[in-house]
């Protein structure tokens, strides 16, 4: 059997649930009141934030522009997305299961690696179309809202600006990143919707793992120094570091290996479980 | 007639947890078979269902369909048979045209628009192609479940169940495609039901399954004739006649309250004697029931095994 056409029949179900807009539309009001937010009353906001440079820095021209916004808009978005994305993967295997229609996708001539690698990249397809669509309407509504201009960042080391010119690559790198960390929870939420014979159980047993890291990797306590940069949600954020100057190459390159990791580690015991389960529901 | 086995399970055993599922079920499937597949709920009829296609890994014993073990050659297996398991159950928000086109592309040959148009036809369900399959009625989804066996024209069918919760008319629409499967497209058929007069009515060979185990496998008309007969009788004197078995025929007779018969097992050519014998005492027979039944045989056998 050609393995795309199970890529595509698992797309077709992605794309007839209702659930699957969820994720688009909410992010679509999300960045569409952000941009609204910004437009009305965006230059307290900078000001706010620039407050404390004023005394030994002048800024001149436009500040507020589809840059600053496109960032801010990631900024805020990047954390809410994993839910989004958890609400569609974390129901792809246990899904089937609840509704009854795995047992007759098993029965199919197809083996059972093959339809778990299809709700993969069935799963990571959603992942990007979503972080493209958020991508789009950040830089889009951004750039047509407030035009465009260099970009400033206000980093724990202080404020980096980056000239117009040299933000592209750094957007779509960032993008990149984010789908990455995305991924891996669409992944996680895959894996464990194998473990699962209904949908709601997945998606919030994603949702406690990563707040739960976050609040591991947030804590100041030095038990977890160790373990705190192999978490994924210790790189999730990583994609910020494309606006750093200079840019932190190794650092990136870290995060992307750990998040790959993980990846791979998902897989490898969702395959191992999903090809020994019995299917008794 | 050489009859070639495409069917063939030995020794299987299924645990789970410590609950011992099946015990070493054994029977064989005939090509051109419809066969029934009987046990009380609970038996492990599913289960050894379920492994026949994959969905249960069992933890010892072999099945082999067309020659294959199910083991190594599952996908390859799986492509020769069609099924439905307890339910059909499709995706609701799909429309039955689009959700065959799902399984037509899962084939491991091309299945083309044409041959989805035809097995909704076969099943009647060509005009609501369109609609979705949440609108759709218990039976009508039973009957999609038909045509989705069909789709990739498999040799075997197993139908585990396929008239549960079906009103009567569901029921013989079901039972009637069941055969035209078999008349006019010669295929082999596995049907689990626990509607005993359908598999007597539809099917040609049988295995009784009960508390993990095949008791009774074989032709259904040899092994009813192999039995004594169950006979029910209606009389104006019910004590005389239990009487008479007594005496006469050293048979004991059981007297039911709720259906006012004596009901007793016997050798089929022992029924006139009976009846004659109940003319010489006077006793007025209104009823009698003497057909051996696939009910009674089938109480009879799993009763045997529980005691």
């Amino acid at each position: 059997m050609n393995p795309f056409k199970n890529v595509y029949n698992e797309w077709v179900k992605i794309v007839a649930k209702p659930r699957s807009y969820l994720g688009i539309g909410a992010i679509t009001v999300l960045v569409g009141v952000i941009v609204f937010a910004l437009k009305a009353d965006g230059l307290s906001f900078i000001s706010f934030v620039t407050a404390s440079f004023e005394q030994t820095l002048t800024f001149e021209g436009n500040v507020l522009n589809g840059n600053l916004v496109a960032f801010i808009v990631l900024q805020m978005l990047v954390i809410h997305v994993p839910l989004l994305i958890a609400l569609i993967t974390g129901d792809l295997i246990s899904g089937e299961s609840a509704m009854g229609t795995l047992r007759l996708l098993l029965t199919q001539p197809i083996s059972r690696s093959q339809v778990l690698a299809s709700k993969y990249i069935a799963g990571s397809m959603y992942t990007a179309l979503i972080v493209i669509w958020l991508g789009i309407l950040a830089l889009g509504l951004g750039r047509g809202f407030f035009g465009t201009g260099d970009l400033m960042v206000l980093n724990s080391d202080g404020l980096v600006i980056i000239p117009d010119y040299d933000i592209t690559w750094r957007y779509i790198g960032a993008f990149g990143v984010a789908f990455l960390a995305l991924n891996t929870v669409a992944t996680l939420s895959i894996a464990l919707s194998c473990f699962s014979d209904n949908s709601v159980g997945p998606i919030v047993a994603t949702m406690s793992i990563i707040i739960l890291f976050t609040i591991i990797g947030t804590l100041d306590v030095s038990i977890f120094d160790t373990i705190r940069p192999y978490l994924f949600t210790t790189h999730m954020a990583s994609w910020r570091s494309f606006f750093e100057d200079p840019y932190p190459a190794q650092e990136i390159n870290q995060s992307i290996w750990v998040l790959i990791a993980h990846q791979v580690f998902f897989w490898i015991v969702s395959f191992i479980y999903f090809n020994r389960k019995d299917i008794t529901t | 007639m050489v009859m070639s086995t495409i069917v063939s399970v030995s020794q299987l055993h299924k645990n789970f947890g410590s609950f011992e599922a099946l015990k070493g079920v054994n029977f064989q499937v005939h090509r051109g078979d419809i066969f029934g597949f009987l046990g009380p709920n609970g038996a492990g009829k599913s289960t050894t269902m379920r492994c026949m296609l994959g969905l249960i890994i069992p933890n010892a014993g072999e099945i082999r369909l067309f020659d294959k073990d199910i083991k190594t050659d599952k996908v390859e297996i799986l492509g020769r048979i069609g099924n439905i398991i307890e339910k059909p159950d499709f995706y609701k928000y799909l429309s039955a045209e689009t959700n065959l086109s799902i399984f037509a592309r899962m084939a491991n040959h091309p299945i083309p628009q044409k041959k989805i148009h035809e097995v909704l036809d076969f099943v009647g369900l060509f005009d609501r192609r369109k609609d979705k399959v949440k609108g759709y009625s218990h039976g009508m989804r039973q009957r999609l479940g038909i045509a989705q066996t069909l789709l990739s024209d498999p040799e075997l069918i197993v139908l585990d169940e396929p008239t549960t919760g079906l009103d009567p008319q569901g029921i013989i629409d079901i039972r009637n495609l069941i055969t035209r499967l078999k008349v006019e497209k010669g295929k082999t058929i596995i049907l689990s039901s626990h509607q005993l007069q359908e598999v007597e009515m539809i099917a040609n060979r049988m295995v009784i399954i009960n508390k993990g185990k095949a008791i009774v496998e074989g032709e259904v008309a040899t092994l009813l004739n192999s039995q004594k007969w169950v006979v029910r009788m209606q009389t104006n004197n019910n004590e005389r006649l239990v009487e008479l078995l007594q005496d006469h025929f050293q048979i004991l007779g059981k007297y039911d309250d709720v259906t006012q018969t004596v009901q007793f097992d016997i050798d089929k050519n022992q029924v006139p004697q009976v009846i004659r014998s109940c003319s010489d005492l006077d006793i007025d027979i209104y009823q009698v029931e003497s057909k051996k039944q696939l009910e009674d045989y089938f109480i009879q056998m799993t009763q045997n095994e529980s005691l």
